[in-house]
């Protein structure tokens, strides 16, 4: 029983960032239609413009980073965000909308190529300290793991982040946004405004993204270019269709059951010595496959 | 009479000059322009050598036991004894024609050389150190000391990144070799053991720090310049046993093929220390699922000493959430990159007294004992020069010596296949940086000693404990 409650602990640490990742990948999914490559980058950039901001824009060398401008970094990271959601919607998406999903897919991962390059450029490919917002955990009697105060905050913004796109798709804006997804000509013929509602949707994502971005750079307090692409996003995506990519609520429910699928198989390996290369990864797709074979759309997905 | 004359002049241009007459003359002339890639080296693939063979270094035994050398410091070194090689240091009189055809980066002034590492990945490595200094010690003998290489005024050292990956590391090699006489590996096993086989394929002499033997025993055109992680492995487990006598000892290695032999040797080294060993754990590569899990199981088993075999990212990662969790272990380890102080930049305070074997001694060590590195960066303009730069400066300075004790054989026409076939006889080669080493035709693994460095986090650099250690 012990085991079992380490397992999930662990589980739920590593999968709520997965989940957050994801949920941004399913609203852009859900708005747009199209698979967003450069959802990590998205979050990464903003977490770098949170440094320069906590170091005073120093980059040189070991720069001290304050925590006390945490808060501040966060609201800049967050505008950053979706200013940069708007953007790469405005002079990348918008300019494919009559090409295939596979072109538009390979354009978000020419996105993710060209921030990457940015940030080796100016930050330099090393680790660069990043802190939490809440440092320390508490043990629960009987459990021999600490549970992170970090993964209480994701989980917080997970719920409420969730939870506020899983009822803004039920309002009317959320509703003609679905429209605007599904059937952009129907939709602009009843007056909604197909361009201004891709841009809110792109915008909601980047500020998704850049909260992913902080809460994972704090995660291993260390930050460093392409960090959530390179540790998160191909996970979460996973998660995202575990779960389903057209519900807010299964990209969320996806990331925390692979995490916990993840962390299972870590343990069961590790426990009984079974030597199993690739173990975790082998779950995963077990697991995956599973889903989709019988909920072919994912755990939570249906069409609006 | 005139008809003689021209005559006489007709049968000297016929005749003309013996070939090989202007490279055996006095210190030999340089061949410009001939740098054909003909393939000349093959005759000399000979016996491979033992796989997993822990002996090297030109056939000395790998540890000693206890040496006067484990723990001292400044510069002392012991143990590199000379085998029964033959060729010892220099020929014995006047330079020896060279066979070689491939002159690949020799011209009548320059020689160029080459290094790939991994810049970004998985190794947080900062670039600028190599940009910076990957030539520095060329520059500051040619333009400071105004000496010359082979007779050659410039040497160049053109550099890739080779992004952690083995298949862009081989492409690196492949780009770096068509222009470079020979290619050095900075770091990552994976990708020194893929180039290590493209060169081998391609007659390209190949040098880097030690790393796995998978794949590399064998190879006749590769040369490890420090011990491999199967050698230190076993001495890795005599410091454990001598340091950290009675603690509970495990491991944790990132798993793939060329960490296998890793495994073999610090596992027997275990066995031979009576070390009390709880298990090894594996984990898969870029996998970042597993730092919490293994944290636990360590924890939850009384483990107190770590071995720790993977990409520092992961080593930063781990320590950090093992931290978390409460468990603090002592982290022990080989490997070239995770003794570098960049790593403690981001990985203190959760890796502050990681125990690393290293193939170079660390900044404070060269503070007091290699003072050529300091001015030569003095010279060059570089404010901060750092450990990567000291690692750097050895790994010139072992290629210096080789090419020295080329010179004294061969003259200064150098070629690949001739470079190949005289470091495989050449004993005591030593920089005073990296260890000594010393070769043999069926051992290029060619050193028995290590440097012993441990992590300060109050000044976020790792001090020297010790110096071309062989035993402990």
């Amino acid at each position: 029983m012990r085991t079992v409650l380490q397992v999930l602990i662990i589980g739920i640490q590593n999968g709520a960032i997965l989940s957050l990742v994801g949920l941004g990948l399913a609203l852009v999914y859900k708005a747009t239609r199209i698979l967003n490559f450069a959802q990590g980058e998205m979050a990464t950039v903003p977490a770098f413009a949170a440094y320069l901001v906590m170091t005073g824009f120093v980059v040189a060398g070991d720069p001290v980073v304050s925590k006390g401008r945490l808060w501040l970094a966060t609201i800049v990271a967050i505008v950053f965000g979706a200013l940069l959601g708007i953007l790469v919607n405005m002079l990348v998406i918008r300019r494919l909308t009559a090409v295939s999903p596979v072109t538009s897919l390979v354009a978000t991962a020419a996105v993710f190529l060209f921030f990457t390059s940015i940030e080796v450029n100016r930050f330099e490919a090393k680790l660069r300290r990043f802190p939490r917002y809440v440092e320390g955990g508490f043990r629960i009697p009987g459990v021999n793991i600490t549970v992170e105060w970090h993964t209480i905050v994701v989980l917080v913004v997970l719920g409420g982040a969730a939870a506020l796109l899983a009822l803004f798709f039920q309002t009317p804006p959320g509703v003609a946004l679905l429209a605007t997804a599904q059937e952009p000509f129907a939709a602009e013929l009843q007056g909604v405004p197909v361009a201004r509602m891709r841009s809110m949707a792109w915008g909601a994502a980047g500020v998704l993204a850049a909260i992913a971005g902080l809460l994972g750079a704090g995660k291993f307090n260390n930050l460093q270019p392409a960090l959530v692409t390179t540790t998160f996003l191909i996970p979460a995506f996973t998660g995202a269709v575990l779960g389903g990519l057209t519900s807010m609520v299964g990209a969320v429910a996806g990331g925390l059951i692979l995490g916990v699928t993840v962390a299972a198989a870590n343990q069961i390996n590790t426990s009984f010595s079974l030597g199993i290369p690739g173990a975790p990864q082998l779950a995963t797709f077990l697991v995956l496959l599973l889903v989709l074979v019988f909920r072919p759309s994912g755990l939570f997905g249906q069409e609006a | 009479m005139i008809s003689l004359l021209v005559a006489l002049l007709l049968v000297a241009v016929a005749c003309g000059q013996k070939p090989g007459v202007h490279v055996a003359s006095s210190n030999g002339g340089v061949l410009a322009g001939q740098s054909s890639n003909t393939d000349t080296g093959s005759a000399d693939v000979g016996a491979s050598t033992d796989a997993g063979s822990a002996t090297a270094s030109g056939g000395a035994t790998s540890s000693g036991g206890t040496s006067s050398g484990g723990t001292t410091t400044g510069g002392s070194k012991s143990g590199a004894t000379k085998s029964g090689t033959s060729g010892g240091t220099s020929a014995a009189s006047g330079p020896v024609k060279p066979t070689g055809h491939d002159r690949t980066g020799v011209s009548t002034d320059k020689i160029t050389l080459a290094l790939h590492a991994p810049v970004t990945g998985a190794a947080p490595l900062p670039v600028t150190a190599f940009e910076k200094e990957r030539d520095l010690f060329w520059r500051y003998l040619t333009e400071v000391k105004h000496e010359k290489v082979l007779g050659r005024s410039q040497v160049e050292v053109q550099f890739q990144d080779d992004k952690y990956q083995p298949g862009t590391a081989v492409q690196a090699c492949r780009e770096l070799g068509a222009s470079s006489f020979l290619v050095v590996g900075g770091g990552g096993t994976d990708q020194i053991q893929a180039c290590g086989r493209y060169a081998e394929s391609a007659h390209i002499p190949y040098l880097s720090a030690g790393v796995t033997e998978t794949g590399l025993t064998g190879l006749q055109w590769y040369y490890s310049l420090s011990m491999s992680y199967k050698q230190q492995g076993k001495l890795l487990a005599q410091y454990v046993a001598k340091n950290f006598a009675g603690k509970k000892v495990a491991a944790v290695i990132t798993d793939t093929p060329n960490f296998d032999d890793a495994v073999a040797g610090w596992e027997a080294g275990v066995k031979a220390a009576g070390l009390n060993y709880y298990k090894t754990l594996r984990h898969p590569k870029s996998d970042t699922s597993w730092y919490n899990t293994f944290a636990n199981e360590l924890q939850s088993n009384k483990v107190d000493v770590v071995y720790i075999l993977t990409a520092p990212v992961d080593y930063i990662r781990f320590a950090q959430q093992a931290n978390g969790q409460g468990f603090k272990p002592q982290f022990v380890g080989v490997g070239i990159s995770m003794g570098l102080n960049a790593v403690l930049g981001s990985g203190c305070p959760n890796v502050d007294g990681g125990i690393f074997f290293s193939p170079f001694p660390g900044l404070d060590w060269a503070k007091a004992n290699l003072p050529d590195y300091f001015a030569a960066a003095q010279h060059a303009g570089i404010s901060d020069p750092d450990d990567l730069g000291v690692a750097l400066w050895g790994l010139a300075q072992s290629q210096y010596e080789m090419f020295k004790r080329y010179g004294a054989t061969y003259g200064n026409d150098l070629t690949r296949e001739d470079f190949r076939k005289l470091v495989e006889t050449q004993a005591n080669l030593h920089t005073g940086v990296f260890p000594d080493q010393s070769y043999t035709p069926s051992s290029h693994f060619g050193s028995n000693q290590v440097h012993v460095l441990k992590a300060d986090c109050s000044v976020k650099q790792y001090k020297t404990l010790a110096t071309f250690a062989t035993g402990f």
